[in-house]
């Protein structure tokens, strides 16, 4: 099966759509890192945020392959269907990593703000 | 085309598919409306809050609870595919679309939280460090 023209802008604006959420969960992730290798207030802190990092990597990890997928949709033949499924999966992957990270960003800004007077200018 | 059925394997996948875009969506939810009453109500925290973390906050619950919106849209979209039949592709294209929207919307929201993280650094240190 092969999907038209228009079905494959779709996905070509999908793959964009992924490839930018791989940069976001990255940079995220990576700006993490400075928060864990630096002085922390707390251990259980330094915790969430080892496993922020970790979702963040596995999430950019997983919107990259199904940004891959989507692309090799637009670009191969006769095979879009089997790709469909791989990207779908990817994608699958790739949201449950994104709900651990927003729910660990829940949990630090709660532990956060309960324990701490939290003032930014 | 118009009439093409998806398999009952994908449709597997699609039903997979909606119930990880509502996963999603939850915690987005939860973190949309704690932020944004911090930011709305700091005296019920006791926190002080200053009008660039304000800012930055409420933009970041905005387009937080924009994209919790299209996950949802997309999930009951996806779900579509499983439960009717004879338009599948076109309820793919429009799933697609709202999926497209919807992790615009979290980029948006994970780059704010970036900027909000760089704007939260020096205080951070000053804790840690009294």
């Amino acid at each position: 099966m092969e999907f038209s023209a228009i079905q494959n802008e779709n996905f070509k604006s999908l793959r964009k759509a992924s490839s930018l959420a791989f940069l976001a969960f990255l940079i995220f992730g990576l700006l993490n890192i400075i928060t864990l290798a630096g002085p922390s207030p707390s251990y259980f802190l330094k915790f969430l945020c080892l496993v922020l990092i970790v979702s963040c990597l596995a999430a950019a990890m997983a919107f990259k392959k199904a940004g891959s997928n989507f692309s090799s949709i637009v670009t191969t033949e006769n095979n879009d269907l089997a790709l469909l499924t791989l990207a779908n999966q990817q994608l699958q992957k790739a949201l449950t990593w994104a709900s651990v990270t927003v729910l660990m960003i829940l949990i630090r800004s709660a532990y956060f703000h309960a324990n701490f007077d939290f003032v930014v200018k | 085309m118009n009439s093409f059925e998806f398999s009952s394997v994908d449709n597997v996948h699609f039903k997979a598919l909606s119930q990880k875009c509502n996963l999603l969506a939850f915690p987005l939810i939860l973190l949309g409306i704690y932020h944004l009453s911090h930011a709305v109500f700091p005296s019920l925290y006791g926190n002080q809050i200053y009008p660039s973390y304000f800012i930055v906050m409420a933009i970041v619950d905005i387009f937080a609870l924009i994209a919790a919106y299209f996950l949802i849209c997309a999930s009951k979209t996806y779900s579509y595919i499983v439960k009717t039949q004879g338009s599948d592709i076109s309820l793919l294209i429009i799933g697609n679309e709202q999926m497209r929207l919807a992790l615009n919307c979290v980029c948006i929201t994970l780059f704010l939280f970036s900027v909000r993280f760089v704007l939260a650094t020096p205080l951070w240190n000053a804790i840690a460090q009294p």
